[in-house]
């Protein structure tokens, strides 16, 4: 039989003392050997029943630091996922000052006055007005128009996502009313 | 004595009790007191902090996509003054990497402001120098734990980005450029300031781990295309530098506009300055209007003008195409007479003769016809005396005398129907003059050619400020200019293009409102192809030394231009053209 089953058994439940009538102390010290009586009284219970009461006592210990311990461990895991938060937020910060960075120097390199010193260094020239052959080449279309197209927009926070705020049961509610969703 | 054992242990038990109970009640009391709301706030303040997240400044390109304005990485310095170990190496280390003075910072660091905890020594501070410092600290740190002297404990470095301008000079006067305060000043930078910064984001950004969440996304600011041809805005620059030096002028503007859509391809005004050290703007520039000429110094723009009172003159019908007249040399208008630049007569002359020759007399004779209110009217039509509204900031709107003003006589008819009394930007004379190299329609000069903000790209319409003249005089007046010019075997033309112009010589007046012998503003207004406009130029030197003569100091320029631009615009030569084209 466990502790527990043990405890919950009506059969083998202590058996509740009768409280002993004593007189209203005097004083403290009255006081505080009435309740020591208390205690011995206690330490004169049968055995068995001191253990009963001690493996209850350590099953509420036992329970108390089970919930402790998971408390501490979510709390823990919390903390580190807010550190790590924190930290690739800092990172994301830090790629795109290099992004800036990287594409302020290319365009250094490809400036104007860069391609011409090279390309002078390399033997070529500006061609003349007169040196120019201008032919038809059937089917080429010269661009019309700039188009630049941003890779991609700023997106929208992660966190406003349902996954991160939603409760179980607005989780369940959800799930229910996309399965109901007639199929197009 | 077990007795005793046992009272002194409840005992302790009972004190440790009561001490509990003492501070949940404690804990309770000052929870549900009245000064609860304000300990919640002290610790609402030392819970996190507000952080001001700042979108980085969109970029500026060119019209193929050649950036002109981006942003890089500079760093702040400072120093954590708890864990400062050894002030001297760091001032010392600051004055040999970054020039800092060893007395200032060491003063400071040893000196701080009472209850200071950080102290910025400097910003801005280039990747360079910075991982140089870095690196120097690194090492340090290990020499450190040998020796326990040098160290560079507590130097802090925050990055942050700030503009940059990879082309250095090119296109200085029509981007402008942003302070540290990141405010832009000038050009696009002032005009589109708003666009290009974002809308800053303030967060409060927790100190406890438990409660960090994802920062708020900041969209950068808006990225802007200009309509500006990064090789034809370096190839007019090249000219305008070169011919300064050969014409000894004091100043010089060449713009190279699109007739048809108003498009600026480049726009290029001396003196120039590096965008990247725009602390030398004071020492480059006198006062605001110099930074850009082409759209913030009006002058008076002389013959060039002449354009505009041909069309009016022809259009309104006060004179026909087969005008002609006799000129004497002089005439008399408001009580005054007018002269021609050389003050000789010409004799029998027509309107082809009067662009020819540049006659005064012609034009005043042509206004004198109109009439007062006809001739201001077209004038006010081409938009003369009023800002074009080009999207670049600081534009002059010039200035036109009209009757009815307590400072316009007669007499200003004359001498305005030549370009002189009249006060107008180089934008605005082409705006102007758009309309003859357009079928009558004057477009919307601009720089803007389209936008990129998340992920949308918006193009910038073509916009007509107005029909001032009707197609056919457009054509007739573009004609009569490129007869002109062929007759003239001016030093503007183009061999094998068909191309549109007049020059402009006006003299300059002085402070006294008198003009200044010697003095000359040197112009050239041209467009071609004739038949199919592809490209409208200004060009405009202030006080040339070489010559007193627009046809010896602008058109050649004016020629220089034309002949690189048709190569790197890919307009071939008329006859092919149109060979090209019956294919």
């Amino acid at each position: 039989m466990t502790i527990l089953q043990r405890l919950l058994h009506p059969s083998i439940r202590p058996v509740r003392l009768a409280r002993k009538k004593t007189e209203v102390p005097t004083n403290t010290y009255q006081a505080v050997a009435e309740l020591a009586g208390t205690l011995r009284h206690h330490q004169e219970m049968p055995l068995r029943i001191q253990r009963e009461w001690l493996a209850a006592f350590l099953a509420l210990v036992m329970m108390a630091g089970l919930i402790a311990g998971l408390y501490l461990n979510v709390t823990a895991r919390t903390a580190i996922t807010g550190r790590e938060i924190q930290s690739l937020e800092a990172e994301i910060a830090a790629n795109k000052r290099d992004n800036a960075d990287l594409q302020t120097h290319i365009a250094a390199l490809l400036s104007n006055q860069s391609l011409s010193q090279r390309a002078r260094s390399l033997g070529f020239q500006p061609v003349e007005r007169d040196e120019v052959e201008y032919i038809v080449v059937p089917g080429y279309f010269p661009p019309q128009a700039a188009t630049f197209v941003q890779p991609m927009a700023e997106t929208d926070l992660l966190a406003a996502r349902p996954e991160y705020n939603e409760s179980l049961f607005e989780w369940l509610g959800r799930q229910i009313e996309s399965a109901s969703r007639p199929v197009r | 004595m077990k007795r005793q054992f046992q009272v002194r242990s409840l005992s302790l038990a009972i004190v440790f009790a009561v001490l509990a109970s003492m501070v949940i009640f404690q804990m309770v009391r000052i929870q549900t007191s009245a000064e609860a709301a304000t300990f919640l706030k002290q610790a609402e303040r030392y819970a996190g902090k507000y952080v001001t997240l700042y979108p980085e400044r969109g970029r500026i390109f060119d019209r193929d996509g050649f950036l002109l304005a981006g942003n890089k990485s500079v760093y702040e310095i400072g120093v954590s003054l708890a864990e400062m170990r050894n002030p001297h190496t760091i001032a010392l280390t600051l004055n040999t990497v970054l020039g800092l003075n060893y007395e200032k910072v060491y003063n400071q660091l040893l000196n701080p402001p009472a209850e200071l905890v950080y102290l910025v020594i400097t910003d801005y501070v280039s990747s360079e120098k910075a991982h140089e410092l870095m690196e120097l600290q690194n090492r340090l740190t290990e020499e450190y734990r040998n020796t326990g002297d040098p160290s560079l404990a507590g130097l802090h470095f925050k990055a942050h980005l700030m503009r940059s301008y990879p082309e250095r000079t090119l296109a200085s006067n029509v981007l402008g450029f942003v302070t540290l305060e990141n405010r832009g000043y000038f050009g696009v930078e002032e005009k589109y300031n708003n666009l290009l910064a974002g809308v800053p984001v303030t967060v409060w950004v927790p100190e406890d781990p438990n409660r960090a969440a994802e920062l708020p996304a900041t969209p950068r600011g808006a990225d802007l295309i200009l309509t500006i041809d990064r090789e034809i805005q370096a190839m007019v620059e090249e000219q305008l530098r070169e011919s300064l030096e050969d014409t000894g002028s004091e100043a010089g503007t060449i713009i190279v506009m699109d007739p048809r859509t108003g498009e600026i391809l480049a726009m290029a005004s001396t003196p120039q300055m590096d965008l990247n050290n725009f602390s030398q703007y004071n020492e480059i520039y006198k006062n605001a209007s110099e930074f850009n000429r082409a759209v913030s110094m009006q002058y008076e723009p002389g013959s060039v003008f002449k354009v505009l009172t041909l069309a009016a003159a022809l259009d309104s019908g006060a004179v026909s195409p087969n005008f002609s007249y006799l000129d004497v040399g002089f005439y008399e208008i408001g009580g005054a007479y007018v002269y021609n630049w050389d003050r000789g007569a010409w004799g029998p002359q027509d309107l082809l003769g009067c662009m020819r020759h540049s006659l005064n007399i012609c034009m005043t004779h042509l206004a004198d016809q109109m009439g007062p209110d006809l001739f201001y009217t077209y004038m006010r039509r081409f938009g003369v005396g009023h800002p074009t509204g080009i999207d670049l900031a600081n534009e002059a709107r010039g200035r036109l005398k009209v009757p009815g003003d307590t400072d316009w006589y007669r007499v200003d008819l004359g001498t305005n129907s030549f370009g002189q009394g009249v006060a107008m930007t180089p934008i605005q004379m082409m705006a102007a003059a758009s309309a003859l190299a357009n079928e009558g329609r004057m477009v919307y000069p601009h720089v803007l050619y389209g936008m990129v903000s998340n992920g949308h790209q918006y193009t910038t319409p073509v916009q007509t400020l107005g029909t001032p003249i009707s197609p056919q005089t457009a054509r007739l007046v573009s004609e009569i200019l490129a007869t002109s010019m062929e007759q003239g075997k001016m030093a503007s033309v183009v061999e094998g293009y068909r191309i549109a112009g007049k020059t402009g010589t006006a003299q300059i007046p002085g402070p006294d409102g008198f003009y200044v012998p010697d003095e000359i503003n040197a112009s050239f207004i041209g467009w071609g192809p004739v038949d199919d406009p592809r490209f409208m130029v200004y060009v405009w030197f202030e006080k040339p030394d070489s010559a007193d003569w627009a046809a010896y100091v602008a058109a050649p320029v004016f020629h220089d231009v034309v002949e690189k631009l048709v190569v790197l615009m890919g307009i071939p030569p008329d006859n092919v053209r149109r060979q090209l084209a019956g294919q």
